[in-house]
């Protein structure tokens, strides 16, 4: 079996073990509170987004559909641990019960639609992947049947085995659990393209980590405090620490286990609810003892969540810190005034997705440029340089260019405006073959960057 | 009497249940479900959010009515605790109180903060356009000493000292520096940048035409700026070179100076270098000639109006002595509980 085909049936085994890992756990659920009967809207919704999977043949498997169904798939995974947490909290409040008597017919429809949502991205994004797959090889038709075949080897073992389990597991989950663990498969099982992208944990660490840098930097910009070494090397590094990764790797991991683990703390803490009616001590000993011990079953999962998102990010910080794309950049020769980048150039193709740096040679220094595709087909066409940072430049990490001397991601639809820490736009003018720049207007840019007087008063 | 029914009955019950701890959790709820939606699908969602504040009403009152309910959950709490434990409540109370000090200086900044920045050398008028009196810029100290190294062709530079500049009122100098912010009169003050201004004189013979000091950013060493003199059609470049250098076994360490410097001068008419050289030497061009003097320093001065700036201050502050008290009342709670088992 080649290396294409077995990726394909990993992948479709990826996906038959979530569907199984799912179907499992709402099933015994269901039969445990005599609802066996919702199980068939779970099918439905789960028919709905096999029916997006052969939707998505109809698409062209470009970046950009490939880039929103990873935005989706983040996205998915927000709003189950976001119901998970809200569920898990209305659980330990005195109204839940008599809230859940309102939930019986919305429920029919949650579950058709929250099915349909959560499994969605995940088909369309897996079956765009094998079409790329069959592509390279050339052989489309063996990528699908391995694919198959991945996928229905582990829903038959998951069939097989869930009478066993079934007994085993009901006891762990309520409904605010089970929106955990949803939340957590997709967290780990959530990538839509091949194995070396299996799991959400990188495109939620960059999320997450934005949000803490976006504010710790609008906080140093209210506090006054300079973002540029101009403090001695002391008060630098501590300063530094605040936008170094690892802070932003420890708040923004603080801010997703946070309430989790508040959850589990409450459970510890909180009072057992009619210990004070029993009649005897002993009474009030079996009470707390079951209640406890009830508690610490539904904990499980809620554990088991947090467990793994310490591990999963540490584990992708590696990742993380390797990640930045940074390209050599190419020499550009001026001709009467103007340097030409080619868009039909066989050595590079300009509209993959990547960053590409060239350089332009004036006055004895170089100046690097950069292009990129955005997501709506265009091309940005900057200076690798921002009007505040030293220019050492800008390096790629998925959808996000990032500034090598401030660390601070840029959107890449964002590349093309001013201001901040995005690269200066250029006029250039982009035909059917080949971008134009004046170099008049690189020399121009450029001593913006240098004078900053684009926008201050003052100068001699 | 009152009627149960009524809307103003109604109207009591849902401030009850937003003023609750149920509404409380809605209310952050919803605030993280809006903001994340907007991450994912729309752009720079944290700045949009900030800049929000500034001029969305919906957004103010959103905010201003997630603070009043968080402060009334937090002394709710507090109340309903002091008599259990006086002591836990008021540790328990400080990170709240924090949080919420912390949460009202960010708004007032995010809401109501001017700022604008400035090149300023000794003797420029410092005037913010919020700002009635005019003020004046004293010396500047510059942040590295007169004669400086850098190794290897680096090109990063750590200053040796804070810059420094004064600003001076009709009544007093105030002293400016990097960090912390000086308050002067009602706005913040504080050095953004460093640089030399070189002291340029053109002469056509002994006729000084043109002079004056040109704000460039050549440091780090090996930076190119580049000015223009109207109505002179020339554009100039310069660059620091060493004024002299010092090796040490295999690496060579270039000595720069900020009283004294020596520049790379290029001189360009419509694109064609008409001068290249050194400014250690003579420096003539199309009849003319250009002399350095001893540089004048500027700094980058931002100036801000923010009335949240120490409230946010404050609140960091009590937020750092509520944290470890936080920790030591949930470890005393989880002790008292597990010993009931």
């Amino acid at each position: 079996m080649n290396q294409f085909a077995l990726e394909a049936a990993a992948v479709g085994a990826r996906e038959a073990l979530k569907l199984g890992a799912v179907w499992l756990v709402l099933s015994a659920m269901l039969e445990a509170t005599g609802r066996r009967g919702l199980a068939k809207y779970f099918y439905a919704g789960v028919s709905m987004a096999a029916l997006a999977l052969f939707l998505s043949f109809s698409l062209p498997a470009g970046i950009a559909a490939r880039e929103f169904l990873a935005r989706l798939n983040g996205y998915v995974f927000f709003v189950f641990f976001f119901l998970g947490i809200v569920v898990l909290y209305q659980m330990q409040r005195p109204a839940w019960g008599a809230l859940q008597n309102y939930m019986e017919l919305p429920l029919k429809a949650a579950i058709t639609m929250l099915s349909a949502f959560y499994f969605s991205p995940d088909l369309a994004g897996s079956s765009m992947f094998l079409r790329e797959l069959g592509a390279m090889r050339d052989a489309p038709h063996a990528v699908y049947v391995s694919a198959a075949g991945g996928f229905g080897l582990v829903l038959y073992i998951t069939w097989l085995s869930a009478d066993r389990l079934r007994r085993r597991i009901v006891r762990y989950f309520a409904t605010g659990q089970f929106l955990m663990f949803l939340a957590l498969l997709k967290f780990l099982g959530g990538g839509t393209r091949g194995l070396s992208e299996s799991s959400l944990v990188p495109d939620v660490q960059r999320g997450v980590m934005k949000l803490v840098h976006d504010f710790i930097h609008q906080l140093f910009v209210f506090l006054m405090v300079p973002d540029h070494p101009m403090l001695n090397t002391t008060a630098w590094d501590f300063i530094g620490i605040f936008f170094g990764p690892n802070m932003g790797m420890a708040i923004s991991l603080l801010i997703l286990v946070f309430l989790p683990v508040m959850y589990l703390y409450r459970g510890l803490t909180m009072d057992v609810p009619g210990v004070d009616e029993a009649k005897t001590g002993a009474e009030r000993r079996l009470l707390r003892s079951g209640e406890k011990r009830r508690r610490a079953r539904l904990a499980a999962p809620v554990a088991l969540f947090v467990a793994a998102m310490l591990v999963s990010w540490y584990a992708s910080r590696g990742e993380q810190a390797g990640a930045l794309y940074r390209p050599s950049p190419k020499p550009l020769i001026e001709d009467k005034g103007i340097v030409v980048i080619p868009l039909t150039d066989p050595s590079m193709d300009l509209f993959d997705g990547n960053i590409h740096k060239f350089s332009v040679l004036r006055d004895g220094k170089d100046i690097n440029l950069l292009v990129i595709r955005k997501s709506d087909g265009t091309l940005a066409v900057t200076l690798d340089a921002c009007e505040i940072c030293p220019p050492e430049g800008y390096g790629q990490n998925n959808e996000n260019v990032i500034c090598v001397y401030c660390m601070t991601p840029i959107p890449v639809d964002t590349l093309g405006k001013p201001g901040g820490c995005n690269p200066i736009p250029l006029d250039a003018s982009i035909t059917q073959s080949e971008i134009r720049i004046a170099v008049s207007e690189i020399d121009a840019r450029w001593a913006d960057v240098h004078t900053g007087k684009d926008s201050e008063a003052g100068g001699e | 009497m009152d009627n149960p029914k009524g809307p103003g009955s109604a109207i009591r019950r849902g401030l009850a249940y937003l003023y609750s701890p149920d509404g409380l959790f809605w209310l952050v709820a919803a605030w993280v479900f809006y903001y994340v939606t907007y991450a994912v699908w729309g752009k720079e969602a944290f700045a949009s959010f900030v800049a929000s504040l500034g001029h969305s009403g919906i957004h103010r009152f959103m905010y201003i009515l997630l603070f009043s309910v968080a402060a009334y959950n937090a002394a709710s709490f507090v109340r309903a605790r002091f008599r259990r434990s006086p002591a836990l409540a008021i540790m328990w109370a400080v990170l709240p109180a924090g949080a919420l000090v912390f949460m009202a200086g960010y708004f007032l900044s995010a809401a109501y903060r001017i700022d604008g920045v400035q090149f300023v050398m000794e003797g420029d008028q410092v005037r913010p356009p919020w700002q009635a009196a005019e003020f004046r810029a004293g010396r500047v100290t510059p942040g590295l000493d007169p004669e400086f190294m850098a190794v290897d062709g680096s090109e990063s530079l750590v200053f040796a000292y804070e810059p420094r500049i004064a600003i001076q009122t009709g009544m007093a100098s105030y002293d400016v520096g990097v960090f912390p912010p000086t308050y002067v009169e009602g706005t913040y003050y504080h050095v953004l940048d460093f640089g030399i201004a070189p002291n340029i004189s053109i002469r056509r013979g002994s006729r000084e035409i043109r002079s004056g000091y040109a704000i460039q950013r050549l440091l780090p060493p090996g930076q190119l700026d580049e000015f223009q003199m109207p109505p002179m059609p020339y554009r100039f470049t310069l660059r620091m070179s060493p004024v002299r250098t010092a090796q040490k076994g295999s690496s060579a360490a270039e000595i720069y100076s900020i009283e004294a410097p020596v520049y790379d001068v290029a001189i360009y008419d419509s694109g064609n270098a008409v001068f290249r050289g050194s400014s250690a030497g003579d420096v003539t061009f199309d009849g003319l000639s250009m002399s350095f003097e001893r540089p004048g320093y500027w700094v980058r001065l931002e100036a801000a109006r923010d009335p949240g700036l120490k409230v946010i201050a404050a609140g960091i502050f009590i937020m750092l002595a509520g944290a470890p008290l936080m920790i030591i009342v949930l470890a005393i709670r989880l002790y008292v509980a597990l010993r009931a088992e």
